[in-house]
């Protein structure tokens, strides 16, 4: 399943690098992410949950960064598997940020990702829809909290 | 093998608030169970495994249907599929809810499956869902802060998700008054009998004097991931005694807002094709219970 899309936030690239590669501001926008641990350079551990009507999966992340140029790329790979059961779930995903003429910031993503298992159930298209509904999600809290807590940092 | 059972925390209250308090009790891994259609078959996938079950079953006020003395209908989350689809209760427009209720799957699952646990679920291709908005429902939802009702419009998210809280439980579905000379039709178009729709119409309508549209409401169901009701659509038809051309004008405003997907029913593309059609049909089919063959 392929997910691409981009949004801009009215917010320097400078500061949308920072919280990108801050992972405990990040979690606070993906949803169903609630806790986050280094375990090593560029290597974090992560619990996400993802629900599909009656089907709630708790996914065991394991995220690296495996490419990035500062300020403007990166590239991470991202493991996850829901305990014992055999929900996996695989993604490579890339993000690109750029300056928008107003002083903002574009951000461009695009996802691999392939899911198998209890979520792998269902269709890619009605997955696909349920990803970029998720997606919104994030870039509204992502958007919210690069805005607005800019004079705190 | 049903070991997995043995560990169930298994409750049956006589009160909604005692489903209500068992399940907030438990915790966001309790399931109220109804007819047991859907989360049963889930349960034996191992694709859900609640950490306790409490059943609606006997909680009489669930059970009811009642004809209230403003001629609206109160349908009680436990009907069962077929128990709506013979609801003598159920005339004019309310009959796009027992046309629905009439052609979910298969007589056993008619049989075990309810109203309140089928719009639970939510499935996008489920046939409540279109009716009831059609229908201009409200759901009636209960949990641990007491009662609410929300329209139907507004309970069902899209794909699979709900209004509904964690903890909460649909009580009744509240069907408005109706004239007694409005229609309620049900058109569905599936692969074989008994399976999802690939694409249904839902609609109340009513007719002035001069065979005019005069009250008119749509809701496709099976090509998003909700009902997906077009008010330009239904406008573009009242005032209009359904000529050809108005149908395909208001198909056309219905279509550019559908949002389907490809899957094992049929592709996306061909659910966009086909939604013009099965609208045609479905006023088509509104001649045979305006002018029944004498």
């Amino acid at each position: 399943m392929q997910i691409e899309q981009s949004f801009t936030v009215n917010a320097p690239r400078s500061r949308v690098w920072t919280l990108i590669r801050d992972p405990e501001q990040m979690i606070t926008c993906v949803p169903g992410c609630d806790s986050i641990e280094e375990t090593g350079p560029d290597t974090y551990k992560a619990a996400v949950v993802v629900s599909v009507g009656p089907i709630k999966a708790r996914f065991s992340m394991t995220i690296k960064v495996i490419e990035e140029t500062v300020m403007e790329y990166v590239r991470t790979e991202s493991k996850g598997e829901e305990g014992s059961r055999a929900s996996v779930v695989q993604a490579i995903s890339d993000m690109r940020l750029t300056d928008t003429p107003e002083g903002g910031t574009e951000i461009h993503y695009s996802s691999t990702v392939e899911i198998s298992g209890r979520l792998g159930r269902y269709g890619s298209g009605m997955m696909k829809k349920i990803a970029t509904k998720l997606a919104a999600k994030f870039e509204d809290s992502f958007r919210t909290m690069a805005e607005t807590q800019e004079e705190v940092c | 093998m049903l070991t997995f059972m043995t560990k169930q925390d298994f409750h049956k209250p006589t009160t909604v608030e005692d489903a209500v308090t068992l399940l907030k009790e438990a915790g966001e891994d309790a399931r109220p169970i109804s007819g047991g259609a859907t989360l049963v078959a889930l349960m034996n996938a191992r694709l859900v495994q609640p950490s306790r079950l409490v059943s609606l079953s006997a909680i009489e006020e669930l059970t009811q249907c009642t004809h209230q003395p403003d001629g609206s209908v109160r349908i009680g989350a436990m009907r069962r599929h077929r128990q709506t689809a013979f609801e003598s209760d159920l005339k004019a427009a309310h009959q796009v809810v027992s046309g629905a209720a009439s052609q979910i799957a298969n007589p056993p699952v008619r049989n075990m499956g309810t109203i309140g646990g089928s719009i639970s679920f939510a499935d996008p291709a489920a046939d409540y869902p279109p009716s009831l908005v059609a229908a201009n429902a409200e759901i009636e939802i209960a949990g641990p802060e007491g009662r609410r009702c929300i329209p139907a419009e507004d309970f069902f998210l899209g794909w699979y998700e709900t209004a509904l809280e964690p903890g909460e439980i649909v009580t009744a579905v509240i069907l408005p008054p109706v004239p007694a000379s409005s229609i309620g039709q049900y058109e569905k178009l599936c692969r074989i009998a008994g399976d999802f729709a690939l694409a249904s119409i839902a609609m109340t309508i009513d007719f002035d004097a001069s065979n005019t549209v005069s009250t008119l409401r749509l809701a496709v169901g099976g090509c998003g991931g909700g009902p997906v009701r077009v008010e330009a659509a239904e406008d573009a038809l009242i005032g209009t005694k359904l000529e050809t051309d108005a149908i395909a004008a208001a198909a056309e405003l219905l279509v550019a807002e559908l949002d389907p997907v490809d899957d094992v029913r049929g592709s996306a593309e061909y659910r966009l094709k086909v939604v013009p059609r099965l609208l045609q049909r479905a006023f088509n089919n509104l001649i045979n219970i305006r002018e029944p063959a004498q």
